[in-house]
């Protein structure tokens, strides 16, 4: 039914299977919609934040999917700027993931807020010391830069590529790309480390706090190395994922690996660089603002969620990603990448809930965070608003330039 | 169409530049960010000149001065307190500062009232004129008078020319029913007759005080007058008062005026007056005591000390009160060598009359170290010199009324003491012992709600043939009434708030409305006035006046024919730093600039009136403070010699132990208000979330006997007592006495608005009410309780 | 102080803890004073706004040992040199310090309601109004037209006041003076104290009463390790209740 849409050469699924899965995603989609609707309607009082949790799981989910996205710069910056061309397989797939990830965060983002339609007052009143006005414009920017970057694809599809205005236009597109590779890992960079600097720059929050390098606490760098860590471990899960459920292959091993080996160094270094940080917040930093690291972890947030987070979601992966016979197995790959981006979530996770979580005025005590359904819908249903733009843009655009080549049609 | 990529860029760049340039973006968000900032279902308050009218608040018999902030002399938008008042200085209450909360409340009754379906039926009140509302009213009355005067009136108020308006009424009437809401004053009034000569009320000139010694009184959490008690509080602990005022608070409960005392002795409940006794034991076998006063101006002194010697030991009030024997040496010590100390009486907040006997031990301590009628010390509340009205005009109806027994039997043969026994009119009328056809009228009182043992009140109203509400809310006895003649609130009427309880100098407080009614209501003065003249004959003859206010001022002129006295309109002045028996340069020339001035700041004041001597200050048999009471015997009392001394006689808490092991005690706060009205919205804002959460309050207990029964924080419980159960939530707290648990008064109601309606139980329908044999006063302290988690 | 003037306006508060009697005249007199929103049911303390908030101290030891106190908390209007911790992360600039009077004030109508300020705080001073606010209708005309009613969705917080400071000021322009008198800008809750707890001045005139308050030496304030250098100063003889002023290892 849809033939004429879908890329010359391929095959793809029967259109009925098609619109199935579709409706299964728009069954999550419109939970998340009814969900996002009461809050906008009746207020935030629908979710579980309170005046003790300011932020909650919106903001760990879209600090999570942000650093997540981050595969997109980075095979970005690796591909064009780099020129590590085996990666051009990737490269569509990663800014498809990049631009789920950004879009999905923003329209989170916009929930969050108890004046989203106050929502731009942040450019228009901008205050330059905020790392939320720093994270707001490298957002938007970079979301614009990677809509530059997903529009020529999106042009390339079958019909669309008819239209010569259409051709014209990606082609030109195409051809400064670097331009925005570049531009893209400038703000990515930025903003990645503002989100970091969001927790750190809480002097008042003995959790989140740091010291630091000029204006940026010690999580502005670690949550760059953080996302680029553990960014394009995602796209790799994707890439997996839809090879897995298509049953091709649809790149070669050799940008896979490539992209492995490279997310097993980073990991290793942004390991390095945060047991650092860890050990002198919990000797240094804290201490002087009178409290114990023993104090930081109360049930339910004990000390479990540091063994998690930097052991089994830390050194654990990367172990396995800078071993090239663990890597090359796909089953130790996708434990690795797994591993990896939870261990990015739970990282966003305590610097979001724990860090609120912990009383600082000597006479309260702990609370506990516990999200509604309103919360998690829309969370859900950016999760399934990936799953149906990567269908659609699977099964429409020709997102991955090998996979004719890798699976004739005989 | 060509467009090469030169042309494709300038295109994409020119329309973005020549978009920006233009105004139309700039205009727009300016215009969008306006627009997202305003939203016109936010309320807008109405703008206008400000102006700020002095009043008095009446929310609590504390009587403190306040400026109440207008906008465009009609919308009343801010309750400060008034800086010139001697009373409060500028400070102010949570219940007065939420005060408009009940003038803009909307459990608010707009206009007469008639019950036309079933009683405590909301949907079946039918609005009524005034007129008809009246009519009604006087041609029952009249029908009435012809048979029988069973009127019952129930003040909330004691002191003031509204509550007199009642009480004459009735006398005019012919009934002899006037009773008072019970309180501590009741105590106070009868300890003073018998031991004194007479039954004023008690002031303390606590300013002056370097020890103050409270049994069980919750000082700084709404003891007499609050705001006073908090003034002085901080006075004693200002940072410039070299010679700090120590204070001693006895409790069985670890409250604030526990906690904020210098020293607290904790007691088992209700044994405060024991402790007392323990002292006075000391003071009196180590030769403490005053000397000159004991031996000069006391009678039955001797008597006392064998009684003390005998019964009082330190080691026998160690037992009784579980308080260190050597603790008890020290603090009786201390009491007796600082110099001036006072022994403050009356449990709590003060609402419940307790023992005549209790109020008699802690008296006698003020009189061991001489501290009766002395600077710093306990004293009468000077009277204010008000000119009197006429004499009330009786007839034959009302002169059989003068001399019929009383509805609740006192100053008869049971209670030849007593002036009211409150619950032997509930029991009695509960039980269907009172004649038919009786007419209740309430005024300034919510007794459904706020008397212990709640239900039997109820119960008694029950019986009776009509309710008359002068209540200006729907509030729980409201609800039952027949007819309602709903009165203006306190900041829209005029009306006289005499000095507040606890003071050792003359306040004349002078509440003025300071807006318009916003309702059809009637003031209950001029509702009597025009009553009375609707029944003519004598009633209508002893009620002259046109109006409430020509009553009010016919009295007022009394306070111009003293040299002494001034408006309070300057703050700064403090009348006990002026002293006592000091004149006051009156700052008017005559009555019409003195009503000018007081409708303009509020309050009068005068320190002219000394504390008695020693000499002059006792009515008794024997001209001298009586440790031994004559007039005990005299009306008939009968019993040992212990009868007529200060004792501790306990009235057991009712239910047996071993069904009951736990004592209940009730605790009063400044966040729950305990009056006539409800908590407002703010102060129920402030209630913490072990006090309620959500419909459920909670009581404390402490961890051990928590412990014992199983129960963690916040576990449910049915809390079982013989009067009944009620089912709460416990908190678990250090500050309660292990075996006790503490209970919050003020919640549960069942009338009202949705801010207050529902939240939480009233104590009140578990509290076992027990009475004194010889003068049937209530207590309602401790009562034994079962603990069950559910 | 750096980043503020040197000898300039500080509005400060100083709080006797001894001497407060808990009463919660202070946080009811700040609802009224401010128009601070209430609902039928308060009891969820995490979504109450009282931007007076009165805590509930405990020296944590057995009966009869037991005592307890209650600790009023406005906003502290942390002078932190260059910026407090709520101002310098808000995206908006809807909240800043007023570096005239070192006042931190908060526009509602900027606000978008991102909470970061709320989550940078870590004194609780700041609420959101997690609901419309509404008022039954006669209680709206009880608001004051000297502070604005608040939306759903902006954070709120104590302001000193400020518009008393205002009027104060307008009050001195008229007579044709320039600078305030000693007690003519006090705030609500200061105003209302029945057991006169809370005093409050310029803490920067040595011979105000404030300021000599704050240098006694049972002046604390809270959690003063983490330097946010709050402007409102409390004041107790007793050990306990200044242990539990800040976390000591
Ligand atoms: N206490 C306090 N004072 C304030 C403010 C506050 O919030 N509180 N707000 C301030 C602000 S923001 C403002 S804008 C000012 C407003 O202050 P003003 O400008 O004084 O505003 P208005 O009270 O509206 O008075 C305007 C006058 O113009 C008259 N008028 C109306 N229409 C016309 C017309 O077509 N032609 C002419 N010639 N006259 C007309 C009106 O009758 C009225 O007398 O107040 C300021 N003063
Ligand atoms: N009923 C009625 N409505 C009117 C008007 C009227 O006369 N009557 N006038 C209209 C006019 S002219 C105007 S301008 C608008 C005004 O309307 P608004 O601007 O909505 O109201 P304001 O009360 O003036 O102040 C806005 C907010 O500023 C904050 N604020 C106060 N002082 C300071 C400060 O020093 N710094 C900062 N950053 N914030 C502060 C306060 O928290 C307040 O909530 O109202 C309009 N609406
Ligand atoms: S103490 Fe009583 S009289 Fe004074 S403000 Fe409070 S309620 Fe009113
Ligand atoms: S107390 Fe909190 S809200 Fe107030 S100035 Fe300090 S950080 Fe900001
Ligand atoms: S909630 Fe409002 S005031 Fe706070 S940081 Fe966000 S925009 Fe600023
Ligand atoms: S200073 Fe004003 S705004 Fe702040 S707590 Fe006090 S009354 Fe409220
Ligand atoms: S008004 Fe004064 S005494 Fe009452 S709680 Fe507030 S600071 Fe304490
Ligand atoms: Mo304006």
């Amino acid at each position: 039914m849809d033939s004429a849409l879908i890329p010359e050469g391929v095959k793809r699924c029967s259109f009925r299977s098609f619109c199935l899965w579709l409706l299964v995603i728009f069954a999550v989609i419109g939970w998340g919609v009814l969900g996002g609707f009461l809050v906008l309607w009746k207020g935030l009082n629908q979710t579980g934040l309170n005046d003790s949790f300011g932020f909650g799981l919106y903001i760990t989910a879209d600090l999570a999917v942000i650093a997540l996205g981050a595969g997109a710069f980075f095979t970005g910056f690796l591909t064009y700027v780099i020129g590590k061309k085996e990666l051009k397989d990737i490269i569509s797939l990663a800014v498809v993931v990049g631009f789920i990830c950004y879009t999905g965060a923003q329209v989170v983002l916009l929930l969050e807020i108890g004046q989203p339609i106050r929502g731009w007052f942040s450019f228009w009143h901008p205050n330059v010391h905020s790392m939320l006005t720093e994270v707001i414009f490298c957002i938007t920017c970079y979301t614009i830069v990677l809509t530059i970057e997903y529009l020529p694809l999106i042009l390339e599809n079958r019909q669309l590529d008819k239209v010569p205005e259409f051709h014209f236009f990606s082609h030109n597109l195409h051809e400064i790309m670097v331009v925005f590779a570049a531009t893209g890992t400038f703000l990515s960079f930025f903003h990645q480390g503002s989100l970091g600097g969001l927790y750190g720059v809480m002097f008042a929050r003995p959790f989140a706090f740091r010291e630091g390098f000029f204006i940026w606490p010690w999580t502005f760098f670690l949550f760059v190395a953080s996302a680029i860590a553990s960014g394009p471990a995602l796209t790799i899960l994707v890439c997996m994922m839809l090879q897995g459920i298509t049953r091709k292959q649809l790149v070669k091993r050799e940008a896979i690996s490539l992209l492995a080996k490279v997310t097993g160094y980073l990991l290793a270094f942004y390991l390095v660089f945060k047991f650092l940080d860890t050990w002198w917040w919990a000797t240094s930093t804290a201490p002087a603002m009178g409290i114990s690291f023993s104090e930081f972890y109360q049930a339910p947030y004990g000390i479990w969620l540091l063994i998690a987070e930097l052991g089994v979601c830390g050194i654990l992966p990367a172990i396995i990603l800078l071993t090239p016979r663990a890597r090359e197995d796909d089953v130790w790959l996708i434990i690795a990448c797994v591993l990896n981006c939870a261990g990015i979530v739970i990282n966003r996770f305590v610097f979001t809930v724990q860090n609120l979580a912990l009383p600082v005025l000597p006479f309260e005590s702990l609370e506990v965070y516990v999200p509604t359904w309103q919360e998690w819908a829309p969370t859900a249903a950016l999760i399934a608003y990936g799953a149906l733009l990567l269908s659609v843009s699977y099964r429409y655009l020709p997102m991955f330039p090998r996979e004719r080549e890798l699976n004739p049609l005989d | 169409m060509k467009l090469d990529r030169r042309a494709f860029v300038k295109l994409i760049a020119g329309g973005v530049g020549g978009t920006l340039l233009s105004p139309l973006p700039w205009k727009l968000a300016d215009d969008t960010a306006i627009w997202t900032q305003n939203w016109f279902w936010r309320p807008s308050p109405e703008r206008g000149g400000a102006s700020t009218v002095n009043t008095v608040c009446q929310l609590c018999p504390g009587g403190c001065g306040i400026s109440v902030r207008l906008i465009n002399d009609r919308n009343a938008v801010n309750i400060d307190g008034n800086p010139t008042h001697p009373v409060n200085q500028g400070g102010i209450c949570p219940l007065g500062a939420a005060g408009l909360q009940f003038l803009y409340g909307p459990s608010r009754i707009e206009t007469p009232l008639q019950q036309t379906g079933k009683r405590g039926d909301l949907k079946t009140f039918k609005p009524i004129s005034w007129d008809e509302a009246l009519q009604i009213l006087a041609s029952q009355l009249q029908k009435m008078r012809q048979q029988t005067t069973g009127l019952v009136c129930v003040s909330g108020k004691s002191e003031g020319t509204v509550p007199e308006l009642f009480s004459r009424f009735l006398q005019a009437y012919g009934s002899p029913n006037y009773l008072t809401m019970p309180a501590a004053a009741d105590a106070q009034a009868l300890g003073s007759l018998v031991s004194q000569g007479t039954s004023s009320p008690i002031g303390y000139d606590l300013e002056n005080a370097k020890m103050v010694m409270s049994f069980g009184c919750s000082y700084i959490e709404g003891w007499t007058a609050p705001s006073r008690m908090m003034a002085a509080f901080g006075g004693w602990r200002s940072q410039t008062n070299r010679s700090r005022t120590r204070t001693v608070q006895v409790e069985a409960r670890g409250s604030l005026s526990a906690s904020k005392a210098d020293e607290w002795v904790a007691v088992v409940p209700g044994t405060e007056a024991a402790l007392a006794l323990g002292l006075a034991q000391v003071i009196v076998s180590e030769g403490l005591y005053d000397r000159s006063f004991i031996g000069q101006h006391t009678h039955g002194f001797e008597e006392f000390r064998s009684l003390l010697r005998r019964d009082y030991t330190p080691e026998k009030v160690a037992g009784i009160t579980q308080v260190d024997k050597s603790k008890i040496v020290a603090l009786a010590r201390d009491f007796a060598r600082t110099k001036p100390a006072v022994a403050l009486h009356g449990l709590g907040q003060g609402r419940m009359p307790g023992s005549v006997y209790d109020f008699l031990a802690v008296q006698s301590l003020n009189a061991l170290v001489g501290s009766l009628h002395q600077a710093g010390g306990m004293s009468r509340k000077p009277q204010l010199p008000l000119a009197p009205w006429p004499e009330v005009v009786l007839d034959a109806t009302s002169l059989r009324g003068k001399s019929a027994p009383r509805v609740d039997g006192a100053g008869g043969s049971q209670f030849p003491l007593s002036t009211q026994v409150f619950y032997n009119f509930v029991n009695k009328a509960k039980e269907g012992r009172v004649q038919p056809g009786v007419m209740l009228w309430v005024y300034e009182a919510n007794p459904v709600h706020n008397l212990a043992d709640a239900q039997s009140f109820t119960a008694a109203l029950e019986k009776m043939e009509t309710v008359v509400s002068f209540s200006s809310f729907m509030d729980e006895t409201t609800q039952l009434a027949d007819l309602v003649l709903p009165g203006p609130t306190y900041l829209e009427r005029l009306e006289d708030v005499p000095t507040p309880p606890g003071l050792q100098y003359r306040v004349f407080g002078l509440s003025n409305p300071v807006l318009n009614p916003r309702f059809e209501t009637r003031h209950p003065g001029d509702v009597l006035i025009q009553l009375a003249k609707s029944l003519g004959g004598s009633v209508a003859a002893s009620f002259p006046w046109s109006d409430y206010e020509a009553a009010l001022r016919e009295r007022v002129k009394g306070l111009a024919n003293v040299p002494s006295g001034r408006v309070a309109d300057e703050p700064g002045i403090e009348p006990w730093n002026v002293g006592l028996g000091q004149n006051l340069e009156p700052n008017y020339g005559s009555f019409d600039e003195l009503w000018e001035k007081l409708t303009e700041y509020g309050c009068w004041f005068d320190t002219s009136e000394p504390m008695p001597s020693w000499d002059s200050a006792f009515k008794t048999p024997t001209g001298k403070f009586e440790f031994f009471c004559q007039k005990m015997r005299q009306v008939g009392i009968e019993g040992s010699i212990v009868t007529y001394l200060p004792h501790y006689a306990p009235v057991e808490p009712a239910g047996d132990t071993n069904t009951y092991p736990l004592v209940l005690v009730p605790y009063e706060s400044m966040a729950i208000t305990n009056g006539p009205v409800a908590n407002p919205p703010f102060m129920t804002k402030l209630l913490f979330d072990f006090q309620l959460k959500g419909n459920d309050s909670f009581v404390e207990i402490n961890p051990e006997t928590a412990g014992r029964a199983g129960l963690r924080e916040g576990d449910r419980v049915e809390l079982q007592t013989e009067r009944g159960t009620v089912k709460v939530r416990v908190h678990l707290t250090q500050a309660a006495r292990p075996g006790v648990v503490f209970i919050p008064t003020g919640l549960g109601h069942t009338a009202f608005d949705s801010f207050i309606k529902g939240k939480g139980v009233n104590a009140n329908e578990i509290l076992v009410v027990r009475q004194e044999q010889i003068t049937g006063l209530a207590t309602w302290w401790d009562t034994r309780v079962k603990i069950s988690k559910i | 102080m750096s980043g503020n003037k040197a000898n300039g306006i500080r509005y400060g508060m100083v709080i006797d803890v001894d001497k407060c009697t808990g009463c919660m005249a202070c946080s009811v007199a700040c609802q009224q004073e401010n128009n601070v929103s209430f609902r039928e049911d308060e009891t969820n303390k995490l979504r109450s706004i009282t931007w007076l908030e009165v805590y509930s101290l405990d020296n944590g030891k057995s009966y009869p040992e037991h005592r307890q106190a209650y600790l009023p908390r406005p906003c502290l209007h942390c002078d932190t040199p260059p910026y407090p911790p709520c101002t310098f992360v808000c995206p908006v600039n809807a909240t800043q310090r007023d570096e005239e009077t070192g006042l931190v004030n908060h526009i509602p109508v900027r606000c978008i309601g991102c909470r970061y300020c709320i989550s940078a705080c870590s004194y609780h001073a700041r609420y959101f109004n997690w609901w419309d606010p509404k008022w039954p209708k006669p209680m709206e005309e009880m608001l004051t037209p000297d502070v604005s009613t608040r939306m759903r969705g902006v954070v709120e917080k104590c302001t000193m006041c400020v518009h008393r400071l205002q009027l104060a000021k307008e009050k001195a322009f008229i007579e044709g003076r320039r600078e305030l008198h000693e007690g003519e800008y006090v705030p609500a809750c200061v105003e209302a104290c029945p057991a006169k707890a809370m005093t409050f001045g310029n803490l920067f005139d040595s011979h105000s009463e404030v300021a000599k308050l704050a240098k006694s030496p049972h002046a604390f304030r809270l959690l003063e390790r983490l330097g946010t250098e709050p402007k409102v100063y409390y004041l107790s003889t007793q050990d306990w209740i200044r242990k539990l002023s800040d976390n000591v290892i």
